[in-house]
């Protein structure tokens, strides 16, 4: 389970915080040494600290360092990171062997830039002044034993973001056998969550459940040690016992009030829910998290939100909350978007495939695949980024490639170019299945996310089956029915039984696979499992007769739903073809496009001529279904084949707002 | 050509072959992740190559070669999906076993690819001139990413400038002459290597000393020829740069003359240009998230453009060189303003510094890394602060101005359309501020953004007018210009400024990086008790765009230099942590990678070593014995700087060694090799042995020392013996 969390807990400082004395004179900055007038206003009503006082320059070169400390300090409690860290700088070059200095610039890069690996530096440097002026543990001194307590925090956090599991349970291990727990008490309420945390990424499940739950008992850091617990259970198939304690974390974060972060237990009560395979709830949760400021601006929640309405195939559902996170994030503009943008690609790379806008897909899969993630504050990791970007990837490509094949070439020219990019495509694309199967198999544990709707990955599980038809019946085979023996629920026994079907196509019998797709298809919840609903009939479609009645039943049941995906699967629509009206040019032309001529019975939609405007070279089709006027388009042009190929953008793209052009 | 420098030669092509192979591994790896680490593929590859050119040699045919090659390449990969369908028949079936068939897959393509194109060079007669020709045209078609001036493509090139700290322009150029001198350095081997099954005459002339200075003398012409020839493309492309593609804002602050660009705003690019580092909050941004830093302004009208009007007007323009230290005035009666400061660091050449609003002192800072940076500056701006909505209630221009000045300010554009556009636009509004909002809201909604606009003009023509008045197609000096001549043309005193346009949500720790992609233009007004404010146009239809995102790694890169110095975190500090990768190369070899290779190297040679010299005792048969002895014996000798000459008899060499008596060795092999005797016995060869004792028994100890060390019996058994 992806955990939303990020630690900041409140530095846990070293220096006594002393407000600044307001002082009357007119502050004047140091640094602008050149003649000028003052811009502070001294007399500012609103500034009732002298922040700006303090943000001065001027008396820096005769403060101390631990003036300079102190003055950091106050500045980043006043929500001014960037003055903070000028002056602790300043405080750094005035005093070098000063560790308090290092050791702050280690929190400012933790908690407030992220910059991890600049963060070890700047403690381990701190430790190293500080044993070098103090010997080594253990000390006797309750100020040191604290001093040297922070410092062990500071690591064993960093290391933890730094995904350096193993070191950071050795901090840990340090400070319990030095006896800080019980020195600094409450102050180490952080130290289960954390334990608990590193024991759950180094596979020891058991061990961290144990942590969580004597951290509960202890009443140590209520929602962090609630979240993680919840957490462990929900991965320890208890998913009862997990949704109980997310509730309480929920009331206790509540009780904070202004300070408390209810968006992440909501979030991971959602995420639970989700797997449980209960959609309403799991979108409620999400839905709520993301009115809460820390569901809000993290964006897990609303990428969990996005993801599971591309499940239930509402894809504007799905822009909307990737809108409303942009929305949320732009009020931090301190915040970097390296954070987020690698996901938020992700997710509205989806929202463009499934509504045929395949070029903009690549572009976001591939910004995906490039876009570093800060990992360390969700949990997640950059391997199940850069699988289900790969994924995603090569079904773009896939599909780009049948759009190229339904696209009437205008020129030779054109074809040549087309003919290029589809076969570019076609190879590109096989090649990132292959590779994705490859980390699927190696970085991803013998593609241990297959469990369905496993909330750590971020494939996306309706079309999995693409991937995972490449492997071998064999390995599949074993795989599968492994997977079948501990997964026992009905839900996801529905996508079992569809990858088996898409996977050993080759090996059933052609009704053998079809029967299996057509009771997946039964049994799919509706509204619910509609993408692997489409999914389901486009695999049955391949399958089928062009003229037969069931593949055109189907292709109309997927055109009024998604009708994008038969254009991206390179399945083609039955319409009758009025060639009477139709200019003979176009309807020559017509299934060189997405269309099949079903002849006259049983096709519901027909594509007919229409009249042109008065004296011009503009030839018009229009497309009309009788009892579906939703679909109806016309659409003209001089040129033949673009009238073909407008008509099929009309019909199999479906404009939605999803973030611009980017 | 005799047959030492004939061996050579052919373990120089295959030298060479192999180089290739491994650089194109890497290539291609960069460009699509390959799976399968590097270097098990490019031994794969280095394996075809080798076996391909020995058994080229044999009188196998191409059939043949190309069933066994299929047989090689296709069978591990066959065989590990066949042992996993066995094993499924048990139940044992594994994912490892599909992911080893996988792995093996590709080394077999790897394998099959290097195999056939090195048969084919020694076999085919044109397969050299093909190779070539294949090789060139795929740098043409990469280097070809490089059009448009955009001097950062391909991406993998830019990537290893940076790394190596080269200018990306400097590093095309370089890279491109390499290629072309690799091209013929390898066609002049291959012309010299002798292909049996492929010449007519299967021993060619080696070159003799005379032709081998001549052509030497003439490729130091040749490269001097080119080096000449790449300083002045260098000199001429890096002028351009940054002053005319960047987005169309140049650089550079000239009275009369302008550095925006009209025609084209191609070679825009991510190419990083500067780290701007914000040294305090910047909480009253009116602008945010957005920054605009402000190199120069534009304000006088020459008739057809807007130009630089000298230090006489844009008195708040810092008018210096970046390295050049600036002391500007603050301006009393502005408000809504408060003090900024900011360090700048350049990393492309700029004519002049910028800043955020308007600097009242530059100082130059001590460069942190001279390799990374051109140069470091402190600015002290007077940033805005004030609100965006308390514009309105303020007028226009600085009753302290002149006429002159003003004058200067409000010269319109002589065509009448301007003036009659922006009545029609602002009609009904009468307060300045809301006509300039009104004129930019209307351009953001008619205009297409494209870095192409291609308008047809003569130069000395209005360039705005077909933008303005035609396809609405352009970028922002287009838009900038428009912004001014019709604000002009309703009396509100304007400028363009010219500098960077960032996004702050790309910052980090208030860390921006600016690109050439964010090199702008904009409008500005003088807003009376305010100054100069930015009333910029945001085109709500974009036709073509050069926008990236920043790439995160690379501002923690450089953020990295800006840190402490090392005495203060030395590197050692994190070098066994975990989790903890420094700047580095992303695809280069990692040096500490290399140290494995190098211990196994030095174990292979090690081993080499042991087996030319004490191979002969372990020897099953008295005929190998005798052989591997008289190898022992004259590898000893080989390094020790004795060696048999060309055309000598191995018992005229052995009667010329005067380190040890290697006669009787020497009889014997001959003997045994003209006259074969089935009753050779070890005991023979022991015996000759023995009668040559140590043969280095004789040198200095230190010379015993060298020769123990010395490669040169090992790389002469490597390259085909001769002893």
């Amino acid at each position: 389970m992806i955990a939303l969390r990020r630690f900041l807990v409140a530095a846990p400082l070293a220096l006594a915080i002393a407000l600044h004395p307001a002082r009357g004179a007119r502050a004047q900055d140091a640094a602008l040494e050149e003649p000028g007038e003052a811009v502070v206003d001294p007399l500012d009503p609103f500034d009732i600290l002298g922040t700006e006082e303090i943000v001065s320059s001027k008396d820096d070169d005769s403060k101390s360092a631990e003036e300079l400390l102190r003055d950091g300090v106050l500045l980043l409690q006043l929500d001014r990171p960037l003055d903070a860290r000028t002056k602790l700088i300043k405080a750094l070059k005035k005093d070098p062997e000063n560790f308090r200095a290092y050791s702050l610039l280690a929190a400012y890069y933790l908690n407030y830039v992220g910059h991890y690996r600049l963060a070890l530096k700047y403690i381990k440097r701190a430790e190293q002044l500080f044993t070098e002026k103090y010997g080594e543990p253990p000390y006797t001194s309750r100020e040191l034993r604290s001093e040297h307590s922070d410092l062990l925090y500071y690591i064993s956090q960093i290391r933890l973001n730094l995904d350096n599991y193993e070191g950071a349970l050795g901090t840990l291990d340090e400070f319990e056998s030095l006896g800080y727990r019980s020195l600094i008490g409450s102050r180490a309420s952080w130290y289960p969550g954390s334990r608990a945390w590193v024991l759950m990424k180094l596979g020891d499940i058991q061990e961290a459940i144990k942590v969580a739950r004597l951290g509960v008992l202890a009443g140590d850091d209520g929602a962090r040690t609630l979240n993680m617990l919840g957490i462990l259970l929900s991965m320890n198939d208890q998913p009862q016992e997990a949704l109980e304690v997310f509730r309480k974390a929920i009331a206790h974060e509540m009780s904070l009030g202004i300070d408390g972060q209810p968006g992440t237990p909501l979030n991971n009560s959602g995420e639970v829910y989700k797997e449980m395979f209960d959609d309403e709830k799991a979108e409620s949760s999400f839905l709520r998290a993301t009115t809460f400021r820390d569901g809000c601006e993290h964006i897990l929640p609303s990428l969990n939100l996005a993801l599971l309405y591309v499940d239930q195939l509402k894809l504007e559902g799905a822009a909307s909350a990737m809108d409303a996170f942009d929305r949320c994030i732009a009020q931090y503009p301190l915040r970097n978007n390296e954070e987020h943008v690698a996901l938020e690609s992700l997710a509205r790379g989806r929202v463009d495939l499934h509504t045929g806008n395949v070029a903009r897909a690549i572009r976001r899969f591939e910004t995906a695949l490039d876009g570093t993630q800060w990992f360390g504050k969700i949990g997640t990791n950059q391997n199940d980024l850069l699988v289900a970007s790969t994924i995603s990837l090569a079904q773009a490509l896939r599909a780009e490639a049948n759009i190229l094949r339904a696209t009437v070439p205008p020129s030779w020219a054109a074809w040549a170019e087309s003919e290029k990019r589809i076969a570019a495509n076609s190879l590109r694309a096989w090649w990132l299945m292959r590779r994705a199967r490859q980390m699927l198999i190696g970085e991803l544990k013998r593609i241990e996310d297959l469990t369905i709707r496993n909330t750590d990955s971020l494939l996306e599980y309706p079309t999995l089956g693409d991937v995972l038809a490449g492997l071998s019946g064999a390995a599949f085979g074993s795989r599968m029915s492994q997977q079948l023996a501990i997964d026992k629920r009905s839900a996801a026994q529905l996508f079992y039984r569809a990858y088996a079907a898409q996977a050993n196509r080759g090996v059933f019998s052609r009704s053998e696979s079809g029967r299996i797709l057509d009771e997946v298809m039964l049994a799919a919840r509706p509204g619910l499992d509609e993408l692997l609903k489409i999914q389901v009939m486009c695999l049955r479609m391949e399958g089928l007769r062009e003229s037969s009645e069931r593949y055109r039943d189907l292709a109309y049941r997927v055109f009024y739903t998604a009708a994008p995906e038969l254009r991206n699967r390179a399945l083609r629509l039955p319409v009758r073809i009025d060639r009477a009206s139709l200019d003979p040019r176009v309807s020559g032309l017509i299934e060189d496009g997405p269309f099949v001529d079903g002849g006259e019975s049983g096709v519901l939609c027909s594509i007919t001529g229409a009249p042109s405007p008065a004296g011009g070279a503009e030839i018009r089709a229009s497309f009309s279904c009788p009892g579906n006027t939703s679909k109806n388009r016309v659409v003209g042009d001089v040129d033949p084949a673009a009238v073909v190929n407008k008509l099929s953008d009309a019909l199999f793209r479906e404009e939605i707002q999803n973030g611009g052009n980017s | 050509m005799s047959a030492r420098t004939g061996l050579g030669l052919f373990w120089g092509v295959v030298a060479f072959r192999c180089l290739g192979a491994a650089i194109a591994a890497l290539f291609v790896n960069s460009l699509v992740p390959l799976g399968t680490p590097v270097p098990v593929i490019c031994l794969f590859g280095m394996a075809g190559i080798v076996g391909a050119s020995l058994v080229s040699r044999s009188r196998l045919t191409s059939l043949a070669f190309v069933a066994s090659c299929l047989a090689l390449s296709l069978g591990p990969p066959m065989g590990a999906i066949l042992l996993n369908w066995l094993l499924s028949i048990f139940g044992l079936s594994s994912l490892l076993l599909e992911d080893l068939g996988m792995h093996l897959g590709t080394c077999g393509v790897a394998l099959f690819a290097a195999a056939m194109t090195t048969w084919m060079f020694w076999r085919v007669r044109a397969a050299v001139t093909a190779e070539a020709i294949v090789m060139l045209a795929i740098s043409v078609l990469l280097f070809a990413g490089h059009r448009d001036l955009n001097f950062d493509r391909p991406k993998v090139m830019n990537s290893l400038a940076w790394r190596l700290e080269v200018d990306p322009l400097a590093m095309l150029i370089i890279v491109g002459t390499i290629l072309v001198a690799a091209t013929l350095a390898y066609l002049y081997l291959a012309s010299l290597a002798a292909r049996p099954r492929a010449d007519e005459i299967s021993v060619r002339q080696a070159p003799g000393r005379r032709q081998l200075v001549l052509t030497g003398l003439m490729l130091a012409g040749v490269v001097t020829l080119v080096i000449g020839i790449e300083r002045g493309l260098y000199a001429h492309f890096s002028a351009l740069l940054l002053g005319r593609v960047s987005n169309g804002v140049g650089s550079g602050a000239k009275e009369g003359v302008s550095p925006l660009t009209f025609q084209s705003a191609l070679g825009a690019s991510s190419q990083p240009t500067a780290l701007v580092r914000l040294e305090g909050d910047y909480t009253n941004n009116p602008f945010s998230p957005v920054l605009y830093l402000r190199e120069t302004a534009l304000s006088s009208f020459n008739g057809h453009e807007l130009v630089f009007a000298g230090r006489a007007f844009d008195t708040d323009i810092a008018v210096s060189r970046p390295n050049e230290p600036y002391t500007g005035k603050e301006d009393p009666e502005l408000g809504g303003r408060k003090p900024l400061v900011q360090s700048v660091y350049l990393i492309a050449n700029h004519d002049n510094p910028f800043a955020v609003d308007y600097p009242v002192s530059i100082v130059q800072l001590k460069n942190p890394k001279p390799t990374r940076f051109k140069g470091a500056y402190r600015a002290y701006s007077i940033a805005p602060a004030f609100e965006l909505e308390s514009l309105a209630q303020h007028g226009v221009g600085d009753p302290r101005w002149t006429e002159e000045v003003r004058q200067h300010y409000l010269t319109p554009h002589p065509d009448p359309r301007y003036k009659d556009l922006a009545l029609k636009v602002t009609s009904g509004l009468t307060q300045p501020v809301e006509q300039a909002e009104a004129l930019a809201r209307y351009l953001s909604k008619t205009s297409i953004y494209t870095l192409t606009p291609r308008h047809e003009v003569k130069a000395g023509d209005d360039q705005v007018a077909p933008f303005l008045f035609g396809d609405h197609r352009g970028y922002c000096v287009h838009f900038a210009h428009a912004m001014v001549y019709l604000m002009r043309s309703l009396g509100i005193p304007a400028r363009i400024g010219t500098g960077y346009f960032t996004d702050l949500s790309q910052s980090k720790d208030g860390h921006i990086l600016l690109r050439m992609s964010d090199r702008h233009a904009w409008p500005e007004v003088f807003v009376t008790g305010v100054g100069w404010v930015p009333f910029d146009v945001q085109p709500e239809q974009v036709e073509n765009h050069a926008e990236t995102q920043v790439d995160p790694k690379l501002l923690e890169e450089l953020m990295g230099i800006l840190q402490p110095d090392e005495e203060l975190l030395p590197q050692e500090l994190v070098k066994d942590e975990k989790g903890f990768s420094d700047e580095g190369g992303d695809w280069l070899p990692n040096p500490r990678r290399a140290i494995p290779v190098a211990y196994l190297l030095l174990a292979a040679f090690v081993a080499a070593k042991l087996f030319l010299r004490f191979g002969w005792r372990v020897a099953p048969t008295p005929r190998l014995k005798l052989r591997l002895a008289y190898i022992s014996a004259a590898s000893a000798l080989c390094d020790a700087g004795v060696s048999r000459e060309l055309g000598e008899t191995r018992l005229d060499f052995a009667a010329r060694v005067a380190l040890a008596d290697l006669t009787p060795l020497a009889r014997l092999a001959v003997e045994e090799a003209f006259a074969p005797s089935s009753r050779l016995a070890s005991r023979q060869v022991q015996d000759a042995m023995a009668a040559l004792g140590a043969p280095l028994a004789r040198l200095p100890l230190w010379r015993r020392a060298l020769a123990a060390l010395s490669p040169a019996s090992v790389v002469k058994a490597a390259s085909g013996g001769g002893w």
